[in-house]
């Protein structure tokens, strides 16, 4: 069993490897947890509230249940698809900086040199793009263009990726930071007032119906001498349910 | 695409440098102050009264949340930061190291300082990896405050400051009770001075006469 150094030692370097070289990712998580623990204690505070009153109550508890599970689940799926996507775009090349295609193009052996920054993919053979950029400029050894290469030069040309490693995960994290802030905002604030707000409509009428069939049992048991039939559905119970007549 | 554009590529790298978890709840709830009351009063599909508690809840509870958001997240990279205080081990030059001493921060994760770490690097180079791992854990710890503060003060505050957003915004009592009293006095207020009214011209005219 691990000692308590062992565990803090296992969440910062948990911390340090997930977190790290990628501050929206933990936006977005720590973004998703802190919508969970708010949500449970506002559902827990609105029930526990005596001055709302007990209709009021049966539109905001189903709208803060609603607003938990819609926030959660539009948060955590907004942010992770258009984090990922500004992700995608970095990773495949499509969205770089001059400076980082500049940098990529300075892995070139002296020998071949690419002198305009556009012609940057020229530096990976095809089959080697596949991969997402930055594992392709962790494992520089193994690629083509070094290994191909003088030996003497192959050292020179490892740096030049480690250069470009380091500045493609900074603007990595650049682009990653802008899409999940962009992402939580469109999520918190548009999408997901607008989706709770209906889904607690529905709910609150639903609660509403079920209610209403519940007093009408109620009086139909109090009263022993009414014969009709228990109307089939909360429409014609309307029509029927005449409370200021005779019929009940 | 390659972005060139020197203003576009100074804001990617404000963005990755300054904003953070504390950043990015000052952008959420600006947005939100903005944003969700117009949805909240325009949600017909509830009656006029509940939606206006609606939004006056939803108001209240925005700036709960602000107040322990900010605030905490600011105080979780503080604490974090004084966690992870260092002294370094000089490398071949001033700016350089080649590791950490032994009475190092509690929160330094191994990886970031043991033997396969680093050789040599500049310090500065160790501090920035360091504060983004600072700004990770800080958050982190922040949200682990943000478990109890929710219950001990956000959820609290938002019922406390649900009846003064609404009275703030709509101009009468939340409460239903008080605002009916309100009412009623309003109305005997008006009665009496009808009456008083009434009595002083009756008075005005037997004095004519």
């Amino acid at each position: 069993m691990k000692n308590p150094a062992e565990y803090l030692n296992w969440i910062t370097e948990k911390m340090y490897k997930t977190y790290s070289n990628d501050g929206g990712k933990l936006l977005v998580h720590m973004g998703a947890a802190s919508w969970i623990f708010g949500a449970i204690a506002q559902i827990g505070n609105l029930l526990g509230n005596k001055n709302i009153d007990k209709k009021q109550k049966k539109f905001l508890l189903p709208q803060e249940a609603a607003d938990a599970a819609v926030n959660i689940t539009l948060y955590y799926t907004i942010c992770e698809a258009i984090k990922g996507l500004g992700d995608h775009l970095v990773e495949n090349g499509k969205l770089l900086t001059d400076d980082v295609a500049r940098l990529i193009t300075k892995i070139a052996p002296s020998k071949y040199p690419i002198q305009n920054i556009n012609n940057w993919s020229k530096i990976f053979k095809p089959g080697e793009l596949k991969s997402k950029l930055t594992d392709i400029l962790k494992d520089a050894k193994n690629l083509k263009i070094i290994k191909n290469a003088p030996i003497e030069e192959q050292a020179k040309m490892i740096e030049a990726a480690e250069s470009a490693l380091k500045a493609l995960e900074k603007h990595k994290n650049n682009v990653g930071i802008i899409t999940s802030i962009t992402a939580s905002i469109l999520a918190s604030n548009i999408l997901t007032p607008i989706a709770r707000n209906s889904i607690a409509a529905k709910m609150q009428k639903r609660l509403q119906h079920k209610e209403d069939i519940e007093t009408r049992k109620t009086q139909i048991k109090e009263n022993i001498t009414m014969k009709n039939l228990l109307p089939t559905s909360f429409k014609s119970f309307n029509n029927y349910n005449s409370f200021s007549g005779i019929k009940i | 695409m390659i972005i060139n554009n020197g203003t576009v590529k100074k804001y990617l790298n404000i963005a990755g440098e300054k904003m953070h978890a504390p950043e990015q709840k000052i952008a959420l709830v600006g947005t939100a102050l903005l944003i969700q009351p117009i949805i909240d009063m325009s949600n017909k599909n509830i009656d006029k009264e509940t939606r206006k508690t609606a939004t006056a809840r939803d108001i209240a509870k925005i700036i709960a949340g602000a107040i322990t958001g900010i605030s905490i997240r600011y105080l979780g990279i503080e604490v974090a930061k004084r966690l992870t205080r260092y002294k370094p081990i000089l490398g071949s030059t001033p700016k350089h190291m080649t590791g950490v001493q032994k009475d190092c921060g509690i929160l330094i994760p191994k990886n970031l300082i043991g033997k396969n770490a680093f050789k040599e690097i500049s310090i500065e180079d160790f501090d920035n990896k360091l504060l983004k791992y600072i700004k990770a854990m800080g958050t982190g710890l922040a949200t682990l405050i943000m478990l109890y503060t929710n219950f001990s003060f956000d959820a609290k505050k938002t019922t406390e400051y649900t009846p003064k957003v609404y009275k703030f915004l709509f101009n009468e009592e939340f409460d239903k009770e008080k605002r009916v009293k309100k009412e009623q006095k309003k109305a005997e207020n008006t009665k009496s001075s009808t009456k008083s009214n009434i009595s002083n011209t009756a008075k005005t005219e037997s004095e004519v006469k």
